[in-house]
């Protein structure tokens, strides 16, 4: 029997995505995405004097996230506090985002990304990463490059790309990869599951080919934003 | 030299513009031998050097930078001022008290305290921490007055050309504007007058690219 994906894509189909920047009017830098059923806001404060001054570096600034999930953002309720899971995810983001920014700009200060979850469904992480370099760009960070995210795993022993969450929860094996297009370099690489090796290679160039997709989208967004009326800034 | 992108082409952080034998200008990074965009802006190529004007941008200090600052921090050395920057700049008491300054006698709380709105200069940029500032005593540094803030890009449309745009405002409203580089006005005047020279400055903020904004603020400010 042929294979079938849950919500009928092909194996290398992406979810519809869509970007939008300068979302929130209090916020330095912000984007909003839409993928899939995932609804995320991203909102960028800085950069600023770093609080509390012990812990600012005279070198450098720091780069600060927070990833966290709504209550109802999932089919079950989850508490307001944050998880382990939300806790390692804010790390594990913020490690994503820190090498395109030229944090050396920044001696004394911090920058503060927060990543909100509305609604999930599957790729989140990869979502935040993405909504969270178009933030940060918006903010006018000094940036390397942006970064962008996709996952690709294996479901029903295929290796499909940019998993929702009912085949995250019923498949074998699951790769959140982030990179930073311009620049040929991987900033998150993580794995779940059991694949062999020629199956992790495949997943890895199927979600570095569909990171590169995302790029696409961010590229246009940020085009749209800003350059709307023929060379014009609208914001 | 390798050109990729010319005068006038949109980039964002990561793109690259030019290879090669070339000057790394402002908003841009050579990384290997490619000059990279550093930020979301529109290209400028003159002579050997690549540069982007940015869109959107936060204020980044320079040397020589005048500048409208909030007092912050007060110690026995100095003061810490806000200066709509990364990091908060510095003002040693020996700018304001002189050479002369003694921690023992003197006390910078008696001439600056927290909120207090001064006009400086950065003096320095340091490597670790904030920019040094300095302030003239024989301008007059303190200021008061209402505090509004624009993006630091826009703040050269705002001043017009020779001052025009300020000029004209102060005149028509009898407020005095105290406009900072790094996007930080002041306005000391009557409330009511005050309120025009802020919708001023949303029209420019809101179309800094039209032509004719001078008329159409000067129009906006009788009309009211």
């Amino acid at each position: 029997m042929a294979f079938k994906r849950v919500d009928g894509r092909g194996p290398e189909d992406l979810r519809p995505i869509e970007f939008r920047v300068g979302v929130l009017e209090n916020a330095d830098g912000s984007a909003e995405v839409r993928w899939g059923k995932n609804w995320i806001i991203v909102a960028v404060y800085g950069p600023h004097e770093h609080y509390p001054r012990h812990e600012a570096l005279i070198d450098r600034g720091i780069l600060r996230c927070r990833y966290h999930m709504n209550p109802y953002s999932t089919m079950e309720r989850k508490p307001p506090q944050p998880s382990r899971r939300e806790i390692e995810l804010s790390k594990v983001i913020g490690e994503a985002l820190e090498p395109a920014i030229m944090l050396e700009n920044y001696p004394m200060s911090s920058i503060d990304v927060y990543i909100e979850v509305l609604q999930a469904d599957g790729g989140t992480r990869v979502a935040g990463i993405s909504a969270a370099s178009l933030a940060l760009a918006d903010a006018g960070i000094f940036m390397r490059d942006l970064v962008a995210a996709c996952t690709a795993g294996k479901v029903e022993g295929n290796i499909v790309l940019d998993l929702c969450d009912e085949e995250d929860k019923t498949g074998q094996a699951d790769l959140p990869v982030a990179i930073m297009p311009n620049l040929n370099k991987i900033t998150l690489l993580q794995m779940d599951g059991m694949l062999t090796l020629e199956e992790f290679e495949t997943a890895l160039n199927l979600a570095i080919k569909g990171a590169k997709k995302v790029y696409e989208l961010q590229q246009k967004v940020l085009r749209e934003t800003y350059f709307k009326y023929g060379g014009e800034s609208k914001r | 030299m390798i050109l990729l992108k010319k005068t006038g082409d949109f980039v964002i952080p990561g793109d690259v513009i030019a290879k090669g034998k070339v000057q790394a200008g402002p908003n841009t990074l050579k990384v290997g031998d490619a000059i990279i965009s550093t930020r979301i802006g529109v290209v400028q190529v003159r002579g050997g050097a690549v540069s982007v004007n940015a869109l959107t941008a936060h204020y980044t200090p320079r040397k020589g930078d005048k500048v409208v600052g909030v007092v912050a921090r007060v110690d026995t050395y100095g003061w810490e001022v806000d200066i709509n920057g990364p990091a908060f700049g510095y003002l040693p008491a020996q700018s304001v008290f002189g050479r002369s300054f003694n921690p023992q006698v003197h006390d910078p709380k008696s001439v600056l305290n927290i909120e207090d709105i001064i006009f400086c200069e950065i003096e320095a940029i340091r490597v670790a921490g904030g920019p040094l500032l300095r302030v003239s005593k024989r301008r007059g540094f303190k200021l008061k007055g209402f505090l509004f803030k624009l993006t630091p890009s826009k703040i050269a449309r705002f001043i017009g050309r020779r001052g025009s745009l300020t000029e004209a405002l102060q005149r028509e409203t009898g407020c005095h504007i105290t406009v900072g580089q790094n996007g930080i006005i002041v306005v000391d005047g009557e409330p009511e007058k005050v309120m025009l020279v802020a919708k001023a400055l949303e029209l420019v903020e809101e179309k800094p690219y039209i032509r004719g904004l001078t008329e159409e603020i000067i129009k906006v400010v009788r009309g009211a």
